[in-house]
């Protein structure tokens, strides 16, 4: 037992209890990143047809960033 | 037998620094993933775009603390397994976690290593990306016309978020462990060897 008795007369805790509740809460957070992970994948990688047209045009920035971003994260896959 | 107990340690100060690696690429591949999506819903709402930013963090930040969490308490049981003496079924519980200690000693390495080393190439980077951009073609800070600013943004993605992924991870293994070592040395419900029996 880690702690044979408490002042407060609480049960205590055994080694492989303490190693469970490590498990518990180490998988409740492996779920929630791959939860969270799923909602970014559904998240569609195609730029709007605004994105692409000012691209074309030369003047936007921002659109150039954002096919740059897709084209490594394709590479990424 | 002392020669024992340092490989044990340095058993897991190599599995520390592996996961520590691990984190890193983690995080590189998550901020890749995210960024540009971020991005582009920043085009239609702030509030989209800072959702796909908080999700990617969530995913770096569960997983991370989640994957480190569970390797610890594997490197636990597993040492657990070998100090237990097979007749008694004793084991000392302060010996284990000083074995124990070194998962968070190769974490911090890593994450040493991978802030400085990132740090010194992006500012190599950011400097020669200045010079060639704003000096020399008068183009704006982090143009994507410059190619050197390509080579920024791969020094940011080292230092900053593997670095940082890292250095969360190993801030976490070393507290874990030092909290680990400090509690094996209260002797409340040991037996006069400090020795624990399950």
């Amino acid at each position: 037992m880690l702690g044979s008795s408490t002042p407060d007369g609480l049960a205590p805790l055994s080694f492989d209890g303490a190693l469970t509740i490590v498990f518990v809460f180490g998988g409740l957070g492996v779920l929630w990143a791959a939860w969270n992970w799923f909602a970014l994948s559904r998240i569609s990688t195609v730029p709007d047809a605004d994105v692409i047209s000012s691209k074309s045009g030369g003047q936007d920035n921002i659109a150039l960033v954002i096919d740059i971003g897709a084209k490594i994260s394709d590479g990424a896959k | 037998m002392d020669s024992f107990k340092s490989a044990y340690t340095a058993f897991a100060f190599a599995i520390g620094a592996l996961t520590s690696m691990g984190c890193g690429a983690l995080g590189m591949l998550v901020a890749t993933y995210s960024n540009y999506r971020t991005a582009i819903k920043a085009r239609n709402s702030l509030a989209d775009a800072f959702r796909v930013a908080y999700q990617a963090g969530c995913v770096m930040g569960f997983a991370l603390v989640s994957f480190g969490l569970m390797m610890l308490a594997l490197v636990i049981i597993v040492f657990k397994a070998i100090k237990t003496d097979s007749v008694t079924g004793h084991y000392n519980i302060q010996e284990l976690f000083e074995s124990v200690a070194g998962y968070g000693l190769g974490g911090s390495t890593v994450a040493l290593f991978a802030r400085v080393g990132g740090g010194i190439y992006t500012k190599a980077a950011d400097v020669g990306a200045d010079l060639v951009g704003k000096v020399e073609q008068n183009l704006p800070e982090d143009s994507p016309k410059n190619p050197a600013t390509i080579a920024d943004n791969v020094g940011d993605n080292v230092g900053d978020v593997a670095g940082m992924g890292a250095d969360l991870f190993g801030s976490f293994a070393e507290a874990t462990c030092a909290a680990l070592v400090i509690s094996s040395t209260n002797l409340i419900g040991t037996d006069i060897n400090g020795e624990i029996r399950y």
